[in-house]
């Protein structure tokens, strides 16, 4: 089992993150390693989001710190974080409209990688993770002409083409098909085997049954619980405060 | 079928086509919604599903086909005409002002029926109170899910006589779907008629009066919610595992 290797690859210490009068994050602490897949749940305006963007740079906390791969990296802005192996997507997709898949792909494959790659190797790469993604027959179609589902998409190949060591998905099966979500799956469990770390927030249960190694329910701005994923599902917490009192008869995800 | 006596279509379409980048997305698609019905439209992504509510919201041009709406012909109108006369679309994701608070936002949808505004917000306060002690803050600041809950709620703000949801539960937790879902009947009891798009659609489904499954922009099958749910070639292809 992949959560029994020791090494930290993440540790969230004591995170603290408050916008105006209202406190997002309070004292929240977990680690996640090598190889580990972990699920953030918990109900919309949790803090997961929030949580995400102070790992991958985008914000910094008001106390607290973030470890990754033995080093302290509160302060690092995301590209330095890119580089150094650390790749995420966004709730809302943040790719480049007018660029065509493949374009947006090697930007992580050639700008984001040191040293850079030669562009004809940078550009295979690019053609790679989209087929890694299902997409390579879209390869020429302009970013803002693919559906929303297709666009998460370009962006997952955009951010495996950065070789990361650990992906932080943020609700990337939104709008996914049952047959894409079981690809999805089987595609990250394939990552995972060949060392990649997840941290991965969704509400599409289906698909964190069957990757994460454990499930972390924030609610508030706090861990209200933890544990493998069959056990967080019955836990009264979490289901108060996330699933619904109706969930086991609708089971089956969002909808 | 409910309202038997009030049976004149809401929303009729008859033929309509489409074309985007010279490629076909919708071929002679029809479909009908009756008053105050849960009409729901369900398909896998590239179906043609956005652009079908697009096209019925005024924002896409069909190249064929008639689109009536309370009984007048509507395809050569704008978009906002549209809007004025209940036909009401919300678009999938997240698309709030992001400077405006969650208030102003709200106040956006209620542009062209200003006297329904204190009605609205009380409606809208009652399916998302989450919402209510937010009103006063940027709707940039909030989180994903609270963003998808204002871009519904000011839909719901423009008195719509026909709601058209693209994908409304996308990004919306277990707990919140199975509240929305449970607004339907009030909604149904204020005069709204639903029209309800996406892929994951069980609960939907298992209201809906009227149901579409649409494929490579055509429509391949038509009964109501429940019985398009036992359908194996649905289930095959779409319904969660």
């Amino acid at each position: 089992m992949a959560a029994s290797k020791s090494q930290a690859c993440l540790e969230v210490r004591q995170i603290k993150k408050s916008f105006r009068d209202q406190t997002v994050l309070r004292e929240v602490s977990f680690s996640l390693g090598e190889g580990e897949i972990l699920g953030l749940i918990g109900p919309n305006g949790a803090g997961k989001t929030t949580l995400f963007n102070i790992i991958s740079g985008w914000q910094r906390p008001d106390s607290g710190s973030v470890v990754f791969c033995g080093r302290e990296t509160t302060a690092w802005p995301p590209d330095r974080l890119g580089r150094a192996g650390l790749a995420r997507t966004f709730q809302s997709p943040q790719i480049f409209p007018d660029m065509s898949a493949l374009e947006n792909v090697l930007m992580g494959a050639w700008l984001r990688r040191e040293p850079r790659l030669p562009l004809p190797r940078a550009l295979e790469e690019a053609g790679h993770c989209l087929f890694l993604v299902g997409l390579l027959d879209r390869r020429h179609a302009l970013a803002r002409d693919l559906p929303l589902a297709q666009q998460r998409l370009v962006e997952l190949a955009r951010a495996l083409a950065t070789r990361p060591r650990l992906l932080l998905l943020d609700e990337i099966a939104a709008g996914f098909s049952r047959a894409a979500v079981q690809r999805l799956a089987a595609g990250l469990l394939k990552l995972r085997d060949r060392g990649l770390t997840l941290l991965l927030t969704d509400h599409l249960f289906t698909l964190l049954e069957a990757v994460a190694d454990r499930l972390l329910a924030l609610d508030r701005g706090e861990i209200i619980a933890q544990g493998p994923p069959a056990s967080l599902i019955r836990h009264p917490e979490v289901v108060s405060a996330y699933l619904g009192t109706r969930y086991g008869a609708n089971a089956g995800g969002g909808a | 079928m409910p309202d038997a006596a009030n049976s004149t279509p809401l929303l009729e379409v008859r033929h309509l086509s489409v074309i985007l980048q010279k490629k076909r997305v919708l071929r002679d698609l029809s479909l009908t919604c009756l008053p105050h019905q849960i009409v729901a439209i369900v398909g896998i992504e590239g179906a043609g599903k956005t652009t079908l509510l697009k096209a019925l919201g005024g924002l896409q041009r069909p190249v064929a086909g008639r689109i009536w709406f309370a009984g007048e012909p509507v395809e050569t109108l704008p978009a906002w005409e549209m809007v004025r006369r209940g036909l009401v679309y919300v678009p999938e994701g997240m698309r709030v002002f992001p400077e405006m608070t969650v208030l102003e936002n709200l106040e956006v949808g209620a542009y062209l029926v200003r006297r329904e505004l204190k009605t609205g917000l009380d409606r809208v306060c009652r399916i998302f109170p989450e919402l209510q002690d937010r009103l006063r803050r940027p709707a940039g600041i909030l989180s994903g899910g609270q963003q998808r809950m204002v871009t519904l709620a000011r839909g719901l703000m423009s008195a719509p006589r026909l709601l058209m949801l693209d994908e409304p539960f996308m990004g919306l937790s277990p707990k919140l779907v199975q509240r929305f879902c449970d607004s339907f009947r009030d909604l149904r009891q204020a005069g709204v008629t639903l029209l309800i798009s996406g892929q994951l659609m069980q609960r939907v489904l298992n209201v809906a009066e009227k149901a579409y499954l649409q494929e490579r922009g055509r429509i391949t099958f038509a009964g109501t919610g429940p019985h398009l749910l036992q359908d194996p070639h649905l289930q095959e292809i779409i319904l969660p595992v």
